[in-house]
């Protein structure tokens, strides 16, 4: 049985003031604290609402903000306690826990990695909990190990976050608009099912997704469309191979451990013509597959996040005065492939 | 709004006889669909919803005696636009050129031919469609989509047709060798999710067709990821040696191509949940001129590698029927939901 659907909401952008990890990271942080969402609607009165907080005591780079983490302000009991966490330093860390294995994205000084705690205690410190695999920034639970989402050798001078119920995305643009950093998190996969093998005991499935540290581009126009490999830059898809890389995982229900997932499809590249003959914006679901270096398995549909029309990345589709969602692609300024998050 | 599901069928498969022509596949054809009883045993009479009711036609020239036409209509519950679909051929060739989908067809006996009809009048002859007449129909009136091919049988034994049926759609499969050789879906099997008649017909419904190339290769492993040119289903590009799929412009009687939007990938390994669930993905399709969106497949899904002719059962009931490439092999495969 489907999950209860999620509401998709945007925070309203925020522009970066330095373009640092540091600074990033504080901006992230100050965009997820605003008290309300674009559509105007209070923060407060939300189910969607996240909580943010920031660790900028850290010794590793005392006074500077080196880790931001959210999470679930009003959290449905059910639910296991899930909490993203995103981190960068200039200095190295003592010991950290990575979503890939093989040394493939690991930490560097230019680096925006994320990563996903579910039972989640509260937040110790982010850059000490070991490279094991029971290593957490948290007090207890599991987490995932950080992924590359960012590399500030690009110049990001906006934040974008989108909260639902039980998921957060997170973008990073350029001041030509272009998305350059990119993150989803939380459970933004629904299995379809409660059985134990395929779902946590909530039913849910938790996750991260990161675009990768490009140092030249970011999201592909044609993300959807085009073929497997790093060079369709894609923040729902795991690739095995290429660099930078995308990753993508989610905890094996369960266990501390993760496995890699992907897109089941691509598209024919969906341009503004990808509306029926009458003029009708479609929404088509997007299946999700487990990926080792080709599909192992059938895990689940997106949540409230659709194929349509291509637009431009922040956009809104109004109707008739009622939103229905937001646009996600790879550029403010064009209409190129694109995702929209359901409002 | 949705349309209301589709219930499909499974008719018990029907073994052409010898001698292997397209006389006796036609005959085959028809026995299958009208056939007494589903696959699973129960009497056709129980579930009339789905039945569709079949006619042949062994008094057309050529080959007059032989069975040289074969045509369908649905039962009288959802759809209005009176459909019918017809398969043809004969070993020998008509005296006047057919009227085709692709202009650019020639006709081959080993090919057998599929068209389908809306507001369609009473038979008259297969052969009466005729590319001296843009609007010629094989019946007393309506509109005509023009034949398409749905395969090539070869010269080798023709062996098995596998039927389905649901209240406005059929399916087709014809096995050599246990490949697929002749495939085709017809029918009102596509939903745009609207009412508006620049998207569908006023009954709500698109009507169109989907069948295999010229080619004794069979149907591709991974039909639900190549190209046209490479003998998928749901891919119909105009080009006339690839595969046909193609649905009536509402309100017209002129077509358009449809094609896949989503590419599946090529190896879809186990494709299962981790307990074992089998999935259900919808297909969409989009229009190949214009990039519109034209609609999903109507309890057609995406499922995890299969046989054609296989049954998905849960162990309490049936739950609906696998199609591929084979009925030997599991490769890229629909399920035709119950």
């Amino acid at each position: 049985m489907a999950l209860t659907p999620l509401t998709w909401k945007m925070l309203p952008p925020m522009t970066v003031t330095t373009s640092t990890v540091h600074g990033i990271l504080d901006t992230i942080y100050n965009c997820g604290r605003q008290t309300t969402y674009v559509d105007g609607t209070l923060k407060s009165a939300s189910s969607t609402s996240w909580t943010w907080n920031r660790d900028n005591t850290n010794s590793i780079n005392t006074g500077s903000t080196t880790a931001v983490y959210a999470s679930l302000t009003t959290p449905n009991p059910s639910l296991l306690a899930q909490s993203t966490i995103l981190i960068g330093s200039t200095s190295t860390p003592v010991a950290i826990k990575y979503a890939r294995s093989g040394g493939s994205d690991v930490w560097s000084s230019s680096k925006i990695m994320a990563g996903l705690g579910k039972g989640s205690g509260s937040y110790l410190n982010w850059n000490v909990l070991g490279s094991s695999g029971t290593g957490t920034p948290f007090t207890s639970g599991e987490f995932t190990g950080y992924l590359s989402i960012a590399s500030t050798s690009v110049s990001i001078t906006t934040i974008m976050i989108f909260e639902s119920q039980e998921a957060l995305a997170i973008f990073g643009l350029d001041n030509s608009g272009n998305v350059r950093a990119g993150l989803f998190s939380g459970a933004f996969i629904d299995p379809l099912s409660s059985d134990l093998a395929n779902a946590e005991s909530d039913g849910r499935l938790y996750g991260i997704s990161g675009l990768g540290a490009y140092t030249t581009t970011g999201i592909h126009p044609n993300w959807l469309s085009g073929g497997a490999g790093a060079t369709y830059q894609d923040i729902l898809t795991y690739y095995s191979s290429g660099s930078p890389l995308p990753t993508a995982c989610v905890f094996n229900p369960g266990l501390g451990s993760v496995r890699y997932f992907g897109r089941a499809a691509a598209y024919t590249s969906p341009t503004l013509s990808f509306v029926t003959p009458a003029g009708d914006i479609p929404r088509i679901p997007i299946q999700i597959v487990y990926i080792i270096t080709s599909i192992t398995g059938f895990s689940g549909q997106l949540r409230e996040i659709y194929l349509t029309r291509s637009g431009a990345m922040g956009s809104l589709l109004y109707e008739l005065g009622t939103n229905h969602g937001y646009f996600v692609s790879s550029a403010t300024s064009s209409f190129n492939e694109s995702i929209l998050l359901k409002a | 709004m949705a349309l209301t599901p589709l219930t499909w069928r499974m008719l018990p498969p029907a073994t052409v006889t010898t001698p292997n022509t397209i006389h006796t596949l036609l005959n085959a054809i028809y026995a299958a669909g009208t056939s007494t009883v589903y696959a699973d045993g129960e009497d056709r009479t129980v579930s009339v919803n789905t039945k569709w009711t079949w006619y042949l036609d062994n008094t057309a020239t050529p080959n007059t005696g032989s069975t040289t036409a074969v045509y369908a209509e649905p039962p009288t519950v959802g759809s209005a636009m009176s459909q019918k679909i017809i398969v043809c051929g004969s070993v020998a060739a008509p005296a006047s050129t057919l009227r085709y989908q692709k202009e650019a067809t020639t006709y081959v006996a080993s090919r057998p031919l599929v068209g389908i009809a809306k507001s369609a009048g009473t038979y008259t002859h297969w052969t009466d469609a005729v590319s001296s007449s843009a609007t010629s129909t094989p019946f007393t009136s309506g509109e005509f989509s023009g034949y398409a091919t749905t395969g090539d049988l070869g010269t080798s034994a023709y062996a098995t047709v596998y039927m389905y049926e649901s209240q406005e759609a059929i399916a087709v499969f014809a096995v050599v060798s246990g490949v697929v050789r002749m495939a085709f879906i017809a029918g009102a099997f596509i939903d745009c999710f609207s009412t508006n008649t620049l998207n569908v017909e006023t009954d709500g419904r698109i009507y169109g067709l989907t069948s295999l190339k010229n080619t004794t290769a069979g149907m591709d492993v991974s039909f639900l990821s190549t190209a046209a040119n490479i003998n998928p289903l749901f891919m119909g590009n105009g080009t006339a040696l690839n595969t046909n799929c193609f649905f009536f412009i509402p309100g017209l009687a002129t077509t358009k191509n449809g094609m896949r939007l989503t590419t599946f990938s090529s190896s879809l390994g186990t494709f299962t949940a981790p307990n074992g669930n089998i999935p259900l993905v919808p297909i969409q399709l989009n229009y190949q001129a214009t990039g519109n969106y034209a609609g999903q497949l109507r309890e057609i899904f995406a499922t995890r590698p299969g046989i054609l002719g296989n049954t998905v059962n849960d162990g309490t009931a049936d739950k609906g029927y696998l199609a591929g490439y084979s009925s030997a092999a599991a490769g890229h495969t629909i399920l035709l939901k119950k």
